[in-house]
């Protein structure tokens, strides 16, 4: 083929590849299944196993007080989470908390009052973290957790394409009430490493 | 019958045209998809140099870069210091207890783990740096007890020192000596056994012995 030949296809043939090719990557649905992160669902009390490590969310209460390294009171009212995470096979930081409601609103963690929003898992025993959520009274219908080792970032960036837990709390607007008549604060304790097996666990003083 | 014949006559290379021009694009779509692992290339983050390897009972030579900020010897202030290390595994056992430290966030076995000490003998100029030392026992599946977290800001939960340096040392810096041993207890989970040891300060470099 002579090099006259070869130009022109070139020339005819790489603006269509181009164009094909852009038109291409449009196509793939980029909001679904390509950037979502696989979501593994759990209740509380559960292990929740992502590839990564094992999640347990122990306990949940509601309260519009809590105290720690200071007291708090709620905006509007205070989830507080406990979890138990263990690493898989290696140490890692865990950095991703939110609590989504049923009209897909998003709350981040709050660290007022010493409660913990992000923690170091290793392998060979769990690491206790509590979280808390300062939400409107009506995000506790049908509220989960979204926990995993990706951080919260603004698009979801960190949690792209790698595991979350998601965690449906069972709370409900008795829930709120429950917490309204309790003026005592919640305390909430630094995380520490699990030392005693069993149902939530018991941490080391 | 006639159009078997036909399609037999196009010969290999005109039958799978399409499969040939597609394939440069899913070799090209591989790449793509492995090409992050080329960020460990000028940003190593991870432990991705495997410096020296031994069999158990011998010596593992250590050598890795580090920019030193003069934190410890204000003269090697923003330089790029080479720190070099022998270390030989002494001895890797279970253990009943921890070691008693005011500054442990665990006293006790945890449930369902099992704790190994393991003795070093090292080997530096004195003077080099020793911070940052990281011991780690590792399983024939890949699990890495012990490892330091990336941020380095999560003390050792046992309350113990850097495992490096001898017990009752205030800085990170090698004795006089030359030689000296150490000891530190790893915790792993019950019923894994350990096969080597990692030696590190931090990434991207470590040795790995075997265990004795």
């Amino acid at each position: 083929m002579s090099r006259r030949g070869f130009s022109w296809r070139t020339m005819l043939f790489a603006p269509i590849a181009i164009g094909a090719a852009t038109w291409f990557v449009t196509q793939v649905p980029q909001d679904t299944s390509v950037d979502r992160p696989f979501e593994i669902e759990g209740a509380v009390g559960e292990t929740v196993r992502l590839d990564y490590a094992d999640l347990a969310v122990t306990d949940v209460r509601v309260a519009q007080r809590i105290d720690g390294e200071g007291g708090a009171q709620a905006g509007g009212v205070f989830v507080v989470v406990d979890a138990v995470w263990e690493a898989a096979d290696r140490t890692l930081s865990i950095g991703g908390a939110e609590l989504v409601d049923a009209q897909e609103r998003t709350h981040a963690a709050t660290s007022r009052s010493g409660c913990a929003t992000a923690t170091t898992a290793v392998p060979a025993y769990g690491q206790r973290i509590t979280y808390c959520f300062d939400v409107v009274p009506d995000a506790l219908d049908g509220a989960q957790v979204r926990l995993g080792r990706g951080g919260d970032g603004e698009d979801g960036a960190f949690q792209r394409r790698d595991a979350v837990a998601v965690v449906d709390l069972g709370l409900d607007r008795a829930s709120l009430e429950e917490a309204s008549a309790d003026e005592t604060p919640l305390w909430i304790d630094a995380p520490a490493p699990v030392v005693e097996a069993g149902p939530g666990g018991e941490e080391n003083a | 019958m006639t159009a078997v014949v036909d399609v037999r006559e196009r010969g290999w290379w005109r039958r799978n045209a399409i499969w040939l021009a597609v394939l440069p694009l899913m070799v090209a779509a591989a790449a793509a998809a492995w090409s992050f692992r080329l960020m460990n290339l000028w940003w190593p983050t991870e432990l991705v140099e495997r410096v020296d390897s031994v069999g158990a009972g011998e010596t593992a030579h250590f050598v890795g870069d580090y920019y030193d900020l003069g934190l410890t010897d204000p003269a090697l202030a923003n330089t790029w210091v080479t720190r070099e290390v022998d270390v030989r595994v002494l001895d890797v056992r279970e253990v009943d207890g921890l070691p008693q430290s005011v500054l442990a966030e665990i006293d006790r076995i945890p449930d369902g783990a099992a704790a190994w000490r393991v003795e070093l003998e090292l080997t530096a100029e004195p003077g080099t740096d020793l911070g940052l030392c990281q011991v780690m026992l590792v399983t024939s599946d890949g699990t890495r007890y012990g490892e330091a977290s990336k941020a380095g800001t999560r003390p050792d939960p046992l309350g113990q020192g850097n495992p490096c340096m001898p017990p009752d040392s205030m800085d990170s810096i090698a004795p006089e000596a030359g030689t000296w041993q150490v000891s530190t207890v790893l915790l792993t989970r019950a019923g894994d056994t350990p096969d080597e040891i990692w030696f590190s300060f931090g990434n991207p470099h470590y040795v790995t012995l075997d265990v004795p």
